[in-house]
């Protein structure tokens, strides 16, 4: 059942949301063991405010779409009297006093909140291996990586735990960990939600979003957490819209860009079978795929590398000194940060402005873009590489190849699910002894241009681009 | 080659040989792809982070209301 069916059903008074509450705790109580996708679960403030709702919708005050739908955020957003790690030990007993803005919007939309998701330590890597609070498994197979570093996010829509989580992407965060795990997720123009009350990773990079089953589910959680902030200095005051898809939604007459470079090289031959199958659907909808060329993608992707390694590392300097409380991973990446000039973090900002405009220009051309949103399929877990057109790349850097520099265009982007490996309705994989695992594909828009990444979402997922209903691996 | 050794001791950063090691590599591989880009820019080219007066002016007006 996804967020509008849930809805639908809340109405016409078939379920309560306690009942919707209860049924989402028992698949945590059932699960969270293999999965590790919870770090804290809060089942008596959960069913309190599943009470509240049912009693608010019998007196008719309906908050709308997200009213009584068991949710959870990810373990960076701030929530008070809850305690908020970060997935890691630095931030262990931290029980914040305040709500992150993105909390407070879910309540105020009567969502009903089940607790804080595992994740990267500190946001920073796609493994979700959490050496705190364990690895976070795949749900599709349990040997292999949710990705990340929302990969708790991931992995409890996946599986039905919840019906939304709240992710955080800095290079990919919300993207891999939903084209790993099979479900949508959507990172917004920077600006667009506040990150108010997030742990920061990178400042100038940190986007918030939800992952869902559904296009129009990411849509509805869009409109609840979408607007300015004055709490966050970077929020926009652009007007917001109804970002969720009408039925029978249209493409007709889009122009679809395809990079011609860069997006299209060193795929998994079933990721690039697979997009271009959803890319030949658009078409057949009445969509223009138009072959571009992108500018210097992987120069793109070093700006916002060295601009993170920079920004991450002044965030967490007050805690370097405890050596012994981090991952070796992530402290890895915090001493690379601290040894980066200023001035090459300001002229990584500069070639990032630069960048930026050279980009734009595609948009004359094309009303957004379609990828793959990684060129992988999930790797195992403690896998150091992955197998590429015949060469080995580091997972992090494969991984994050295709997302990251949307990051430091801070344009919107979404993954959806568009296929398995091994075939589009889940047979046996291409690769020896390798189980079939859900391959997703990236819509990147014009900034503040959610509702038509969305609309191309929709129809693409009205049309049957997905996966088909079948069983995950870790009963559900 | 940038000695990282150097340039952590410079920063007043005590990492082991260890440490140094692991993070060598990905910031030597970095500094290649980044150097080359530097060159690419002029002294128009302002950076995509900076600090906005108004933004700050309007958030004290608020404030104030």
């Amino acid at each position: 059942m996804n967020i509008r069916q849930a809805a639908e059903s809340l109405r016409a008074r078939r379920v309560s949301s306690v009942e919707l509450t209860t049924a989402a705790l028992a698949r945590i109580d059932r699960q969270n063991a293999a999965l590790k996708a919870f770090i804290t679960v809060t089942p008596e403030q959960a069913i309190q405010q599943a009470r509240q709702a049912d009693s608010d919708l019998a007196r008719g005050q309906d908050r709308g779409p997200l009213h009584g739908i068991p949710v959870a955020v990810k373990d960076l957003f701030m929530t008070r009297g809850v305690r908020t790690t970060a997935g890691s030990k630095i931030y262990e007993n931290f029980v914040p006093d305040v709500n992150a803005a993105v909390v407070d919007k879910l309540l105020s939309a009567g969502a009903v909140m089940l607790g804080k998701l595992n994740m990267h330590e500190m946001a920073y890597g796609i493994t979700s291996s959490n050496p705190h609070f364990g690895a976070v498994a795949n749900p599709w197979s349990a040997a292999h990586i949710p990705g990340g570093s929302s990969g708790g996010s991931g992995a409890a829509v996946a599986v039905g735990m919840v019906y939304a989580a709240m992710g955080s992407d800095t290079g990919g965060s919300i993207r891999i960990p939903a084209s790993f795990c099979g479900v949508v997720g959507l990172k917004p123009t920077y600006g667009r939600v506040s990150r108010y009350g997030a742990l920061p990773l990178g400042y100038s990079l940190d986007h918030m979003g939800p992952l869902t089953r559904t296009v129009r589910d990411a849509a509805v959680v869009l409109n609840a957490i979408a607007g300015y902030d004055r709490r966050d200095a970077t929020s926009s005051r652009r007007p917001l819209v109804d970002f969720i898809p009408g039925d029978g939604v249209s493409i007709r007459g889009l122009r679809i860009g395809v990079p011609k470079n860069f997006f299209f090289e060193r795929l998994d031959p079933d990721v690039e079978s697979s997009v271009r199958g959803a890319l030949a659907r658009a078409e057949s909808l009445g969509a223009t795929v138009k072959p571009v060329t992108v500018p210097d993608i992987a120069a793109l992707n070093t700006v916002a590398r060295l601009v993170l390694l920079a920004e991450a590392s002044a965030v967490a300097e007050p805690f370097l000194d405890r050596r012994d409380q981090f991952g070796a991973d992530v402290l890895a990446l915090f001493d690379q940060g601290r040894l980066i000039p200023a001035t090459d973090y300001v002229n990584a900002q500069r070639l990032r402005r630069k960048m930026r405009h050279e980009f734009n220009r595609l948009w004359t051309d094309v009303d957004c873009l379609i990828t793959p949103t990684t060129p992988n399929t999930a790797p195992r877990i403690g896998a150091a590489t992955v197998h590429l057109a015949g060469r080995d790349e580091d997972v992090r850097l494969a991984t994050t190849r295709l997302v990251r520099g949307v990051n430091a265009l801070g344009l919107p982007a979404i993954s959806m699910p568009c296929g398995m490996s091994g075939g589009l309705s889940g047979g046996p994989s291409t690769a020896l002894n390798e189980p079939s695992l859900p391959i997703g594909l990236q819509i990147i828009g014009p900034a503040f241009e959610e509702a038509l990444i969305l609309r191309v979402a929709a129809a693409l997922e009205d049309s049957g681009v997905g996966i088909l209903p079948g069983t995950v691996l870790i009963d559900s | 080659m940038k000695d990282w050794r150097a340039i952590a001791k410079a920063h007043g950063l005590d990492l082991s040989a260890r440490d140094l090691d692991r993070i060598a590599p990905p910031l030597e591989a970095l500094e290649e792809a980044f150097r080359p880009l530097v060159g690419d820019l002029t002294p128009g080219d302002e950076p995509a982070v900076e600090f906005s007066v108004e933004e700050d002016a309007f958030s004290a007006e608020e404030d104030a209301q």
